[in-house]
């Protein structure tokens, strides 16, 4: 009895989400074809709750709570709360932006609900078949939310793009996980460590490489990342900053966990395979991002780039590593937030702003947007004082202690052709002059108070995070840890 | 006043000042007028401040002083730590001193987005400051580095015709020399387990290594220095620049790579230092003479004293080779000069630039009927730049001169070339602006200097004429600290003399 009563509280946050999600459904259906206020802030609500579900559980559940399925240690719960709360922000940010994209549905706020269940799942996945579900799940959801706007070719493009695309990487993963079903005879992740931990064998290589690739393309890592550009670009922009959000911490966050758990004794397989994609998502992101003028397409180059220095970490293979990654992974959430919430305020003629020439001028018309923006640029670039530097720094000093020199200067030297795209960006919100016609306003800027205060507290935590590093970092060490105690 | 750290205060004082500047409301001259004020008053507590700390600095005594230290990233040991010696002390007095000079430079020429101009300066000063002052590298490496964003700003905002060029040259060339860096600071890290430089200083590094992490910060100190053939962003920068800008640059920014090499790359490194000495020496040598040649030929003022600053500071990294307490002792002074010279000339360009809008050499000439103030300091200015006796640029190429003789003679020869080419560029420049007829007719109605420009001129006219006749404030302030840094080059020298010494006695034992 007790066992039970502790196996359902483990799964309490998945449950009220869930539960939630399903009564919004038909709180929808009731209430008309619109979103309301009353739908999407019960969801952040339910959010939010589940968030402190996850915090509040007993120490010691998963000692009598713990299944084959879900594992519930720090490292997972951590990241739980953390996708809950980003999703909860986003959900924020686009609330108010929906009329004016059209997408004013109820079903936005609920698939976003819906996807976020998948990630809950994927995340703490100790087995490969509860991770596959929740990967459909989360992407299923998402697939519908790019689709919502549907009568624009751009949107249909981007979706069906995304749609074939992804499903093709869930094929690869599933003939990944079914060789590895093969040759070990189960998919519990702690079964197959045991097996694989005797030797080397060419199969389970080869399994590793398609579940390899098949993530990669979850977390737009190069050579994977052909649909991120025309995703971002084609989807709605309160659709891109979800995509560009919670769904990556997701993917990286099980990335992470299936190389140092299952795989863990095939290292010195995957180490170069890392080495060599963050080289290439580093490359291809920063020089694909230099001649873009579509913003969203320019910030998916750059979350290709991003991705890659990421990856830089989780080579290094040492509890810094992760660490590094953590703070990497948070900071940039804190930054793509920022800036995507910018974008979703901005609008000429009623449009959503989408090249860079839009913000001619914008210091002189705005000129506290202009410096939150510019603010999460550079730190974007990585140029001290700011967060994004201390994030960058965390994961070379990782790289460095791991021997990783090459890889090191390698990202280091991309990081300043990275700053030219971003320093683009600047120059033409300050140094170029606003285009502005007698007839008509040069922006609609009607900030609402969630997204002002999401831009600014996200340009604020950039600005102030050198004042008190300390408990970010000690936080992330402390769940780093986590996935080196055996 | 015990028990304030005064040099945090020092550092942090200007960032306070941003927050009263931004605070400034309203629209309109009142508010403008307040903000320059305000950032004024900012920047001149700040020079008392650095007064003060030179008032209780102990010049003897080879510690060093006022330092504050903090937790930072504990579990890295990584910490928040600040202190100075007579080097760093020197080159937080000239910043403190030029930042006021460039905001009262600009009250009447800068005319648009004041308030933002303003935080930018005050901004550009602590981090200056910190950059002088830090004894972290991490510390180092943020503020050197967090002096770009500002600087992007100024050029980019307020520049010429093709300040975004500029400003995109200026960012990412320095950006790309820095990132060497910041992996051999990390190699450092790695080596010592900590990024306390003066554990650094002390730290033996194996030989190897020395010579890639010296390549790693010459990558990053050449460039913003800069040495020929790297210094092809700052005629660009300097050109595009608001005056103010240029000053702060040439006076201060050039200095970031002099003190660099000074401060690291000679006591960390002295192995590879010596491996390279030779390549220093021919790059110094040809920016003297090759970049004095290019002055030469400038029509536009500006770019002409931005290639004489290269030139100047092939003189720097000559004596910072020569690994003698003068020849070092005279790069210091001479940046200190050149900090306060090239300043002076700039604004000598900002004020004529102001009133006629060119900086073309051949749109000017006759100026002496018109200005007679103006052409007695810019004379006075322009000696200093050819290094005449009794100016400060004297004795920074003297001692210069004198040391790179000891090394080689031709070194001596090709610095000499370059004061003689410098005096004929510097020296045909004034002659063509200042002298002949009034060709340009807007000329004939020019206006001498005002009050506010004569105050700006005051105090670096007072500097170099003093330091020039009674360099001993100066050469007495940095005296302990260059010894200091040539500890590792005497050790290795009393070494070799106990080697000689031994051969001696043995072969004297041999022949008896």
């Amino acid at each position: 009895m007790v066992k039970l009563i502790y196996s359902i509280w483990s799964v309490i946050p998945q449950i009220i989400i869930a539960l939630t999600a399903l009564m919004l459904l038909i709180t929808g259906l009731f209430q008309g074809k619109k979103n309301s206020s009353l739908i999407t802030y019960t969801g952040v609500l339910s959010l939010l709750v589940a968030a402190l579900a996850t915090v509040s559980k007993p120490a010691n559940i998963d000692r009598f709570g713990s299944s084959d399925f879900l594992a519930q240690n720090m490292f997972t719960d951590t990241m739980q709360v953390f996708v809950l709360l980003i999703t909860a922000v986003v959900m924020l940010a686009t609330h108010r932006q929906l009329e004016k994209d059209e997408m004013n549905r109820f079903e936005y706020p609920v698939l976003m609900m819906l996807s976020v269940l998948g990630m809950l799942f994927m995340m703490a996945a100790d087995d490969f078949i509860m991770f596959f579900v929740g990967l459909e799940l989360q992407s299923l959801a998402i697939y519908v939310l790019v689709a919502l706007r549907r009568n624009r070719a751009m949107v249909s493009e981007a979706a069906v793009k995304y749609f074939i695309l992804g499903v093709l990487a869930t094929a690869f993963i599933l003939y990944g996980i079914s060789l590895i079903y093969g040759f070990t005879g189960s998919t519990a992740f702690f079964v197959i460590r045991d097996r694989l931990a005797g030797g080397m064998l060419a199969p389970i290589i080869l399994a590793m490489v398609f579940i390899l690739a098949g993530v990669a393309f979850k977390i737009s890592l190069a050579p994977f990342h052909m649909w991120a550009p025309d995703v971002y670009e084609g989807s709605p922009t309160v659709v891109t900053l979800f995509i560009a959000s919670a769904p990556k911490v997701a993917a990286i966050v099980f990335f992470i966990r299936l190389l140092y758990g299952p795989l863990e004794s095939y290292e010195e397989i995957w180490q170069p395979i890392l080495q060599m994609l963050s080289v290439l998502s580093m490359v291809v992101g920063v020089f694909g991002a230099l001649f873009q003028t579509n913003i969203k397409r320019l910030l998916a180059y750059s979350t290709i780039a991003n991705v890659g220095y990421m990856m830089v970490g989780v080579a290094s293979v040492s509890i810094e590593g992760i660490q590094s990654v953590l703070l990497y992974l948070v900071l940039y959430m804190i930054m793509t937030i920022g800036t995507f919430s910018f974008l979703l305020n901005l609008r000429r003629n009623g449009d959503m702003v989408n090249t860079i020439d839009d913000l001619k001028g914008l210091s002189q018309v705005s000129p506290k947007m202009a410096l939150a923006m510019a603010v999460l640029m550079f730190s974007l670039a990585g140029i001290p004082p700011l967060a994004g530097f201390f994030a960058k720094l965390m994961v070379f000093i990782a790289a460095i202690n791991a021997g990783l020199y090459t890889l090191v200067v390698i990202a280091l030297l991309t990081t300043v052709v990275g700053a030219a795209y971003y320093l683009k960006i600047i120059k033409t919100m300050y140094f170029d002059e606003p285009v502005a016609t007698a007839t008509e306003r040069p922006y609609d800027l009607n900030v609402s108070r969630e997204t002002g205060f999401i831009i600014t507290a996200a340009a604020g935590i950039n600005v102030f995070f050198f004042l008190a590093p300390g408990p970010v970092m000690a936080k992330a060490w402390e769940v780093a840890t986590v996935l080196f105690e055996r | 006043m015990a028990g304030l750290p005064l040099l945090s205060v020092t550092i942090f004082l200007p960032l306070v000042g941003c927050l009263f500047v931004l605070m400034v409301r309203g629209e309109g001259q009142t508010s403008q007028t307040n903000a320059k004020t305000v950032a004024l008053m900012t920047s001149l507590a700040t020079l008392a401040l650095a007064c003060l700390l030179y008032a209780g600095f102990d010049p003897l005594s080879s510690e060093f002083q006022y330092v504050d230290e903090y937790y930072w990233l504990a579990d890295l040991h990584i910490s928040y730590k600040v202190g100075i010696d007579g080097l760093s002390l020197l080159f937080i007095l000239l910043s403190a001193l030029l930042v006021p000079i460039s905001i009262l430079a600009s009250w009447n020429s800068i005319q648009y987005r004041i308030k933002e101009y303003m935080i930018m300066f005050l901004l550009l000063e602590t981090m200056l400051i910190g950059m002088f002052s830090a004894l972290d590298f991490v510390l180092f490496y943020l503020f050197f580095e967090g002096v770009l964003i500002p600087m992007f700003l100024i050029i980019g905002i307020w520049g010429g015709e093709r300040r975004v060029y500029a400003a995109y040259k200026f960012f990412l060339y320095t950006l790309l020399g820095s990132v060497l860096m910041l992996v051999a600071i990390l190699t450092i890290y790695f080596q010592t387990g900590t990024t306390d430089i003066p554990t650094a200083l002390d730290f033996e590094f194996p030989q190897d290594l020395q010579k890639w992490l010296w390549l790693a910060f010459f990558a990053s100190f050449a460039v913003k220095i800069p040495m020929w053939p790297f210094h092809t962003w700052l005629p660009d920068a300097h050109v595009e620049a608001p005056t103010a800008g240029s000053v702060i640059l040439a006076g201060v920014l050039l200095k970031m790579g002099g003190y660099g090499f000074i401060r690291f790359s000679l006591p960390m490194f002295p192995d590879a230092c010596q491996y390279f000495a030779l390549f220093i020496y021919v790059l110094s040598i040809i920016a003297i003479v090759y970049t004095s040649l290019v002055a030469l030929v400038q029509e536009d003022m500006k770019k002409l004293i931005a290639y004489s600053s290269v030139a100047h500071m092939g003189f720097v990294t000559l004596g910072t080779f020569t690994f003698e307490s003068m020849g070092l002792q005279g790069a210091i002074f001479q940046m200190f000069s050149h900090g306060l010279i090239s300043a002076a000339l700039f604004l000598c360009v900002g004020v004529i630039y102001d009133r006629e809008h060119t900086r073309l050499i051949s749109r000017f000439g006759g100026l002496v009927h018109r200005m007679p103030v103006y052409a007695v300091f810019f004379m006075i200015f322009t000696l200093g730049s050819v290094a005449l006796p009794g100016t400060s640029g004297f004795v920074g190429e003297i001692l210069v001169l004198i040391s790179s003789f000891k090394v080689a003679w031709y070194l001596a020869f090709g610095a000499g070339l370059g004061m003689i080419l410098g005096a004929a560029y510097m020296l045909w420049l004034y002659r063509r602006v200042v002298f002949g007829p009034i060709i340009n007719d807007s000329i004939r109605t020019i206006k001498d200097l005002n009050w506010t420009e004569k105050i700006v001129f005051a105090p670096l006219l007072a500097g170099v004429i003093f330091f020039g006749i009674y360099p001993k404030p100066v050469l007495s302030l940095t005296e302990t600290a260059t010894a200091n840094i040539l500890k590792a080059y005497n050790k290795s020298e009393e070494i070799e003399e106990a080697l000689v010494t031994e051969e001696i006695e043995q072969s004297s034992t041999w022949l008896n």
